[in-house]
């Protein structure tokens, strides 16, 4: 009994050392990204800002939106003839600068995607638990070929997603004592219960065989007179 | 309560022993198969004096072994760790004890006879240095970095050690004894030798410094005839001679004094196994091979010239020296000469030639041993090749035994389903082709079975008469060993003989059957070195199309490092037959491009063949067939591709695009992965199998809803591994991301990390999860996570995936598991169909190969199991997996350094091959679901054909009396 209790404090201590290291360093701050987009094809796309991200809280996914400018008119011309054959469009943020220049995480989708959900979208930014932006993506809707009326491709309908880099899984061996001592209570609680005499534990299935029994012994002569007799009714 | 808790247990076990899969004494060795192998051997000796029935062999692969030199099999086998903790530094055989030096620091003596340890001994010193070890006298004398010990054979007791001198900057590399005394000699780079030389008793007798401005770090010196210290000096073409009996200065030979007269503006060492104290074998220029000795003035002089030699050793026997010398004397064939050093005279008596396969590439070293037979000098020569293959000449140059070590060094392996016959195929192309009409049709119908008819009739006649022809193979004694190789290479019921194909780091690709593990073909491409993936030698290789495209012939491709630029180095070859295809060259093509990055088409093309596509440094793209570019260029608007910077933790993606009629790649998405204040970096990147099926779309849950399962073929794995620098509240600690990655879009599905916990990480990514071990530092356990995504109780869309319109954030659900072994490597089973249910084969440090069912991973195990669960069938949650020994699938045959393990469908569902590949190779079946396809082989076909007939023959009289009865009720 010593060995599992001590097993179980271990483990108490591994979870609350656990917990209060994982909180120690995370990351809470706000923190304001440049989002940059082009519309270009080539190898060499030229991106302008688009606007910017404003990570109010990481842990509870706050995060806005907010954007330079409307789609220009040139811009607008751009999405259109790139969804005429195809394109993509493609959108970066600048995380860090070192001496070969700046740094970026960028993706891309597919132009038609953009222009037929009318310029809205779900940002999903990935940021580990210090706060280092590590990627960025965009979900959008189907591409079906469908007509978007000028006047929905002005204003950008962002919505902006935070995913956090999770803590990994511990094998959970609390619980699984925990589990294992309640079972072993269980266990004990019902073996007191039961320490009657096998007489007094099972005498509702005893009695009435001995009962049985008894009937039967006390039948059978007769029993035996009436096949006789049936018997001999048959001749 | 409790009585359901034992249920729940027992049911829990019943269920461990239900998947078990386990073999019966008799069928040991039915449908597996293994193979020892001991690596590139590096020291050599005869077993001594007289008999020379055994090898002692060390090896680059951390072996010492003691090998029958009649046969060629191992007598015994002694395997250390990995790395360079166990390397064996040194050997030294002296007839009664073979003494060896590991990782710079151990010394040991070893029984020959068993290969039992007397003792081992740690010396001080670095273990980066490499250590050297001698006899003298009763002693052992062992060289460290810093220290010559001198230990007496018997006991490691009351042993000496000397210090060496300035051993910080002097390197000391070479240790040597000659009449009882013990040189140890020292040296620093451009300025001088150090020699010491040490008495029997550890006293030293004298400290020198010589003068050797010549040294540099590519001059290479050993020690000659006993006490010379002779250096080949690069720079200014001369061999530098010192005497370490009297060390005054280095007494230089250029080598154009030596009076060789081919151009010689280069000389190498032949490496010899064995010293000898009359003269030495070097190779100038590039084919010329001479014997050169020291004079006492210390002058090196040219004894003689063997201008057709390929290989030459210098070897004593009874008081006289001989040079036995390969020669080339045709195409594969060489010529063995023997002579006498004192009167150069050839001493045997008639040309022995022997045939020496081109694919073992040159012999790069040879050691003989001779003896008398009958008033004649017979002789034994193991020969060294370039492929790392080691073969043995005896008598009259027959090659007694040859050993393929290559196949301890696999770089690629992949297996590839063998043809169906000619008939069959022919068979199969009526049904395949849609535009013939009924008369061409039935005209192909008649003249395939006509030719069916022939092969059944020829091969009736081929019967009768292969009786005869093999009782007279019986009667020669039978010495070839590939008898049942002559079977022909074809495709069996359910495909269980497959090939597969291996590449190895000589450069050798071979073909082996997997049936039995012969080799079928095999092709020698020295130019092709790996490429270093995460610290692993790899070579790419791909199966470009497979076997089932009668009439286009089946190709793989194989993509190295040209071995002297580093550029793209490819090879491609028919897998069944090894032969490579047409406008290859023999030792492979060599492409003017590094590369960053290559992958295999999924799309084939009109003639069924997959294009290869090479990225190289400057992001354009090539292909491999060249003629496939402007397929790859009307499929490249759906060719997405990425590329990691390990280092800096960085992943791009690309797409490819058509710039000025080129392919090039265009950067679409970039992922930081890095932390800087964790210098991160990526250890590796699992992407799932390209030709895996999955069965099932979903998971049917306890209330009958299903699960839709996240089928995402484009999700990599990555691992990053790091460490958290100290702080004043904490010491530093290690830590690993998992990031799992959209390699389309760049899309970051989901991401996680473990504190405290380091590598090496394994990874599986299969279907909708991802397994992966590491190492828990804090509770100094191994543990094993496992991932699984679903999209959620709707699917988004069934028929295609599309990376664009994919959901965002599929649910992910984690647990995580204690595996109470350590692993070298794991993977998962692979079955044509994916419906058997998939097994983990892990590859343990301990030699067994273990299989544990996927169910016991799944993170869904409830830690309270309810009825729900239990009508779903997941096993209840407990923290540490089950090793169970019936889980070993090689039972008793021990593996060493498991490198990977390769599984692959073969044509029954429930069935799949897997190969172990390391310094042993193994190969099983494995059932991870029973076998749920074929009747047992007690199964009674007799009895239920007669019950069945019975029954029919019963109900038919049945019938007949029924109806008489009928009839003669109508009739009353």
């Amino acid at each position: 009994m010593a060995a599992p209790m001590k097993l179980f404090f271990v483990a108490i201590f591994t979870i609350i050392f656990g917990l209060t290291a994982s909180f120690d360093d995370e990351f809470e701050g706000s923190r304001t990204l440049t989002l940059e987009h082009s519309f270009d094809q080539g190898q060499d796309p030229v991106f302008t800002k688009r606007g910017t991200v404003v990570i109010r809280s990481v842990q509870s996914n706050k995060a806005t939106f907010s954007q330079l400018t409307s789609l220009s008119s040139e811009d607008r011309k751009l999405l259109k003839e790139s969804v005429k054959t195809d394109g993509i469009y493609r959108i970066r943020i600048p995380i860090r600068e070192t001496e070969e220049g700046t740094v970026y995480v960028s993706t891309f989708t597919k132009a038609c995607a953009i222009y037929e959900s009318g310029l809205s979208e779900i940002l999903v930014i990935s940021v580990d638990q210090s706060g280092e932006v590590l990627g960025i993506s965009i979900a959008t809707r189907y591409c079906q070929g469908i007509h978007v009326p000028s006047s929905n491709l002005s204003d950008w309908n962002t919505k902006v997603d935070i995913s956090v880099t999770v803590t990994g899984p511990a094998p959970d061996t609390q619980s699984y004592i925990e589990k294992i001592k309640r079972d072993e209570q269980e266990k004990a609680k019902g073996s007191q219960a039961d320490n009657r005499s096998f007489f007094s534990k099972y005498w509702m299935y005893i009695v009435p065989f001995v009962i049985m029994m008894f009937i039967m012994q006390s039948i059978d002569p007769q029993q035996q007179q009436g096949g006789g007799s049936g018997g001999g009714g048959g001749r | 309560m409790a009585a359901t808790g034992m249920n729940f247990q027992l049911l829990f076990y019943f269920a461990c022993l239900s998947v078990i899969y386990a073999l019966y004494e008799d069928q040991i060795g039915k449908f597996d198969w293994r193979q020892q192998y001991i690596g590139k051997v590096n020291r050599l000796y005869w077993e001594q004096p007289t008999s020379g029935k055994r090898l002692f062999v060390s090896t680059e692969k951390n072996v010492i072994t003691s090998l029958n030199s009649a046969s060629g099999k191992i007598v015994w086998r002694k395997v250390f760790e990995e790395g360079r903790r166990g390397e064996v530094d040194d050997m030294v055989h002296n007839g009664d004890v073979l003494a060896t030096v590991h990782a710079g620091r151990r010394v040991a003596t070893w029984h020959p006879a068993s290969g039992n340890q007397h003792w081992e001994i740690f010396m001080d010193g670095d273990d980066t240095h490499k250590g050297s070890v001698r006899f003298v006298g009763d002693l052992v004398v062992a060289l460290s970095s810093s220290k010559v010990y001198g230990i007496p054979l018997k006991v490691a007791k009351d042993f000496w050690e000397v210090e060496l001198p300035n051993s910080d900057t002097v390197n000391y590399k070479i240790l040597e004894v000659y009449d009882g005394k013990t040189y140890a000699v020292g040296m620093t780079l451009g300025s001088e030798v150090k020699v010491l030389s040490i008495g029997q008793d550890g006293a030293v007798l004298s400290t020198k410094s010589i003068l050797a401005g010549f040294l540099r770090q590519n001059t290479e010196c050993r020690v000659v005839q006993g006490y010379y210290l002779m250096c080949l000096c690069k720079m200014t073409d001369s061999i530098q001679v010192l005497n370490l009996q009297n060390p005054k200065g280095f007494v230089a030979t250029s080598i154009q004094d030596l009076g060789v007269q081919e151009n010689s503006e280069s000389i190498y060492w032949i490496k010899s196994f064995n010293s000898n104290e009359v003269g030495e074998i070097i190779r100038v220029g590039n084919d010329m091979i001479v014997i050169v000795n020291v004079g006492t003035n210390g002058r090196v002089s040219l004894m003689k010239q063997l201008p057709k030699s390929v290989i030459a050793d210098i070897v004593n026997y009874e008081d006289k020296t001989y040079i036995v010398s390969l020669e080339q004397t045709g195409h594969e064939e060489y010529g063995v000469s023997l002579y006498d050093m004192s009167s150069w005279e050839q001493v045997l008596d008639h040309n022995h030639r022997l045939h020496y396969a081109s694919h073992h590439g040159l012999p790069e070293q040879i050691s003989c041993f001779l003896a008398h037979r009958s008033g004649k000098i017979v002789y034994k020569i193991v020969v060294l090749s370039q492929d790392y293959s080691l073969q043995l000449i005896h008598k009259t140059g027959k090659i007694a035994w040859r050993r393929d070590e290559f196949m301890a060094y696999p770089t690629a392996v992949e297996m590839v389903d063998l043809p169906v016959s000619e008939n069959q195929a022919k068979f199969e192309d009526e049904f395949g082709s849609h535009d013939d009409n009924v008369m061409t049709m039935f005209v192909k119908r008649v003249k395939t079975q006509l030719s069916q008819l022939q092969t059944f009739v020829i091969q009736q006649i081929q019967k009768l008469r292969g009786v005869k022809h093999h009782s007279v193979v019986i009667e020669e004694g039978g010495d070839d060993d590939d008898v049942d190789d002559e079977e022909d290479l074809l495709r069996d019921e359910f495909s269980l003989h497959k090939m597969i194909v291996m590449a190895t780091t000589p450069g050798k690709i071979v073909g082996m059957r997997s049936i039995n593990g012969h080799i079928a073909w095999q092709h020698f491409v020295p130019e092709l070195n790996p490429f270093d993936r995460f610290g692993k030698e790899k070579v790419i290789l791909h199966v470009q199309r497979t076997t089932a495209h009668f009439p286009h012939l089946p190709q793989c491709v194989v993509l190295g490092k040209n071995k002297v630029s580093g550029r793209a180095h490819v090879f491609a070859f028919n897998p069944i037959n090894g032969q490579r295809i047409s406008q290859m060259p023999v030792g492979g093509l060599h492409l003017p491009y590094n590369i960053v990055q290559s992958f295999l088409l999924g799309e084939w093309d009109k003639d069924f063949m997959k294009p290869l596509i090479l990225v190289d440094d400057s992001y354009s793209v090539h292909t491999f067939p060249s003629t496939a570019q402007s397929f790859v260029t009307e499929q490249s608007f759906n060719i997405y591709m990425y590329v990691s910077d390990i280092d800096n933790g960085m992943i791009s993606g690309y797409r490819i695009i058509k710039q000025q009629n080129k392919l090039v790649a265009d950067n679409v998405w970039k992922v930081n992965i890095q932390n800087q204040r964790q210098n991160l970096k990526i250890t590796s990147i699992v992407a799932k199998k390209a030709n895996e099926h999955i069965h099932s779309q979903g998971r049917v849950l306890g209330d009958r809803s299903v699960l839709y399962k996240y089928l995402n073929p484009n999700l990599i794995a990555v691992v990053t591994q790091g460490e958290e620098p100290a702080t004043s509240q904490q010491k530093a600690y290690p830590v690993i991301n998992i990031y799992l990655i959209d390699v389309i879009t760049g899309h970051i599905i989901f991401h996680d990390n473990h504190r405290k916990a380091q590598g090496p990480v394994h990874v599986i990514h299969s279907e909708n999860w991802v397994v992966y071990n590491y190492y828990n530092t804090k509770q100094r356990r191994h543990e094993m996570a496992a991932l699984e995504m679903y999209e959620g109780k709707n699917q988004s869309n069934s028929t295609v995936f599309s990376s664009f319109t994919a959901p965002h954030q599929p649910l992910v659900m984690r647990q995580s598991f204690i595996f109470p072994l350590p692993m070298y490597t794991m993977t998962t089973s692979d079955t044509e169909k994916g419906i058997t249910a998939k097994d983990i084969i892990v590859g343990l440090k301990n030699g067994g190969i273990f299989t544990l069912p996927k169910a016991f991973l799944d993170p869904r195990r409830p830690l309270a199991p309810t009825q729900e669960t239990q009508e779903e069938g997941t096993l209840p949650y407990i923290p540490e997996l089950p090793v169970h020994t019936e889980g070993m699938i090689n039972y008793n045959q021990t593996l060493y350094h498991i490198q990977g393990i390769h599984t692959s469908p073969t044509g029954l569902e429930s069935t799949c091959l897997v190969l172990s590949y390391g310094l042993d190779l193994f190969h099983t079946r494995i059932q991870p679901s029973k076998m749920f396809d074929v009747l047992k082989e007690d199964f009674e076909h007799w009895l239920i054909a007669s019950v069945v007939l019975s029954m029919l023959v019963a109900s038919f009289i049945t019938q007949k009396l029924a109806s008489r009865k009928a009839l003669n009720r109508q009739w009353k």
